[in-house]
């Protein structure tokens, strides 16, 4: 039978009260979201490493080697005409590997780089590092004294600050195109099997693989987890009780993982696993990817060698 | 493949690590080539009994013996032995997702026999087959993440077929399968019995159970073995399965009449 409380009141109305005040998606729920949508595009589409490009043919070692020695080859050029170079060059790549072009570098000029400028701009005054003035911004005959230190007699923008700082953000902003046309032209399990070509061991491979699996899987978890709440919560809680909904949350998706790790793991030793992790498939070097690599070799040797780098 | 007895388990008892007792001084024999289903609600210890047969836990007393050899823990501690067991016994978790633990379906298929030492292009051929045998070669270079229900249960089998093994245990197999899958899954199991392999399914979806076996094992909320013969036989006892709460009746009245109805706890 049921309890009084459960009967249906007799006069209530059909339809729900509306005009209350509308409640905002918590900033918490708001970010997990965001983190299992950019994952699951991350994990799932691929759409680009489909594409019929030149570095989708590649093999992943290969890819993964070039990317590594054009981003030391950035990191090291002391010449502006080897960065442009190096830009054009991957530029062209991503033209040829069919990639929206124009869509990633505003992407990659217009907010990573300007992050390294801020952190770069102290670096270009004299007070910092001293050179040539390119701008004056402040001087006086007459230097501050606080405590009997001495202000600066002038203050301003050095030529040579100015050129470290562009070649600061030059070297980031490509060695971020790079890193873009990797990840977009190979699909993520052949680029963490490729981390082997550089001796990165295969349990670690593993674990990585592991962890970015059951990454998406625990962030379903919590997504549901806060759904279940916010449809038994009624009108806006104290945050002292929202403090410790959400520890609660982490605590019973932390015990959640630990029972899934322990059946996972019995799921491997199931299937012949005994802590030794085999090698799994090996790509096959082709004729494109040596013709790459004696491109690449190539540049290389030009750009060291040709008195760009080392200067 | 093995003749006689593929498991013996003697006055077994199992303890939980947080505290009660499971199956006290459960004796049990099942023959190479038998079809057997195991019944019980939840809670019952199916799936432990099936992880005990796998050998992914041990008896905390008496002994459970596999294929002629005693199972203990420094045996399974011995990598040439527990990869030899575990190709012969194959185990499919009731959860798909802890089974596929890589990030491409290819490579979750290959895990198991690479374990095994294969060389790449035998890995390469089974999977193939395996692959094509449950028609998922388009699936190959999926994410598991990506995959519907049936098809991550079609993939957790691969995992597993691919290593040919002698015993095939599954938990709750035809959870959150669409009937059209169920069937295929049902065709499949029936196929690979055909051919002799032991089939040892835990369930209580009582419809499948008469399809997929001809031995039942009853397990009771107690955790006791409380049945072990023909599956026919049981399913006709409708006392047992009542007191072992599979199933529950209810009454209803039409056209003067006084109707009782069984529906099976699903």
């Amino acid at each position: 039978m049921l309890p009084e409380w459960m009967v249906p009141e007799p006069n209530r109305t059909t339809s729900c009260s509306a005009g209350g005040r509308r409640g905002r998606r918590s900033f918490l729920s708001k970010s997990i979201q965001d983190m299992k949508k950019a994952l699951c595009e991350e994990l799932v589409t691929g759409h680009w490493a489909k594409q019929a490009g030149l570095w989708q043919r590649l093999d992943p070692g290969v890819k993964l080697v070039s990317a590594v020695l054009l981003i030391l080859l950035a990191g090291m050029a002391k010449s502006l005409g080897v960065l442009l170079f190096l830009w054009g060059l991957i530029v062209g790549l991503m033209l040829l590997s069919r990639l929206p072009v124009l869509t990633i570098q505003k992407r990659v000029w217009g907010f990573i780089p300007l992050l390294t400028l801020l952190a770069a701009v102290p670096g270009m005054f004299n007070i910092v590092v001293d050179g040539s003035p390119l701008v004056m911004l402040y001087e006086t005959s007459h230097p501050v004294t606080w405590f009997g230190l001495s202000g600066p007699g002038s203050i301003y923008i050095t030529v040579q600050g100015l050129w470290a700082a562009m070649f600061l953000v030059l070297r980031v902003g490509i060695s971020l195109s790079v890193g873009i046309l990797l990840t977009a032209t190979t699909p993520l399990a052949a680029l963490l099997s490729s981390l082997r070509v550089l001796r990165v061991p295969t349990l670690f491979v593993m674990v990585i693989e592991m962890s970015y699996r059951y990454l998406v899987l625990l962030l379903t978890i919590s997504i549901e987890m806060f759904d279940a709440r916010t449809l038994r919560t009624v009108g806006d809680l104290p945050l002292r009780k929202k403090q410790e909904l959400v520890g609660s949350s982490i605590g019973a998706l932390f015990i959640r993982s630990l029972t899934l790790s322990e059946e996972v793991y019995m799921a491997m030793s199931a299937r012949c696993y005994t802590g030794e992790v085999t090698a799994r498939e090996k790509y096959r070097i082709g004729r494109l990817d040596i013709a790459w690599i004696s491109i690449i070799a190539l540049i290389s040797i030009a750009v060291t060698t040709g008195g760009f780098v080392f200067v | 493949m093995c003749k006689g007895p593929i498991f013996e388990l003697d006055r077994v008892c199992f303890d939980y690590p947080h505290g009660g007792q499971l199956f006290k001084g459960l004796e049990l024999k099942i023959m190479s080539g038998e079809k057997i289903v195991l019944l019980g609600p939840n809670g019952s210890g199916k799936s432990t009994l099936l992880k005990l047969l796998c050998g992914l836990v041990l008896p905390s007393a008496g002994t459970l013996r596999a294929f002629g050899t005693e199972i203990t823990e420094q045996r399974l501690e011995d990598n040439r032995f527990a990869r030899e067991y575990h190709q012969r016994v194959g185990f499919i978790f009731q959860n798909s997702e802890v089974q596929l633990f890589t990030t491409r379906v290819w490579d979750e298929i290959a895990f198991g026999p690479l374990q095994m030492g294969l060389d790449l292009e035998t890995v390469r051929e089974r999977v193939e087959d395996v692959m094509r045998l449950l028609g998922i070669a388009h699936l190959q270079d999926h994410s598991p993440y990506r995959l519907s229900g049936g098809e991550k249960k079609k993939v957790a089998l691969a995992s597993v077929l691919i290593l040919n093994p002698e015993v095939l245990i599954l938990d709750e197999p035809t959870n959150g399968l669409d009937p059209k899958t169920q069937r295929w899954l049902v065709d499949l199991l029936l196929a690979l019995n055909h051919q002799g392999r032991t089939i040892i399914t835990a369930t209580h979806h009582l419809e499948l159970a008469h399809v997929i076996s001809e031995r039942a094992l009853v397990l009771s909320e107690g955790h006791n073995l409380v049945y072990d013969g023909p599956t026919a036989q049981v399913l006709q006892n409708r006392e047992l399965l009542m007191e072992v709460n599979l199933i529950d009746a209810y009454y209803h009245v039409h056209d003067q009449e006084r109707h009782v109805h069984y529906y099976i706890h699903g």
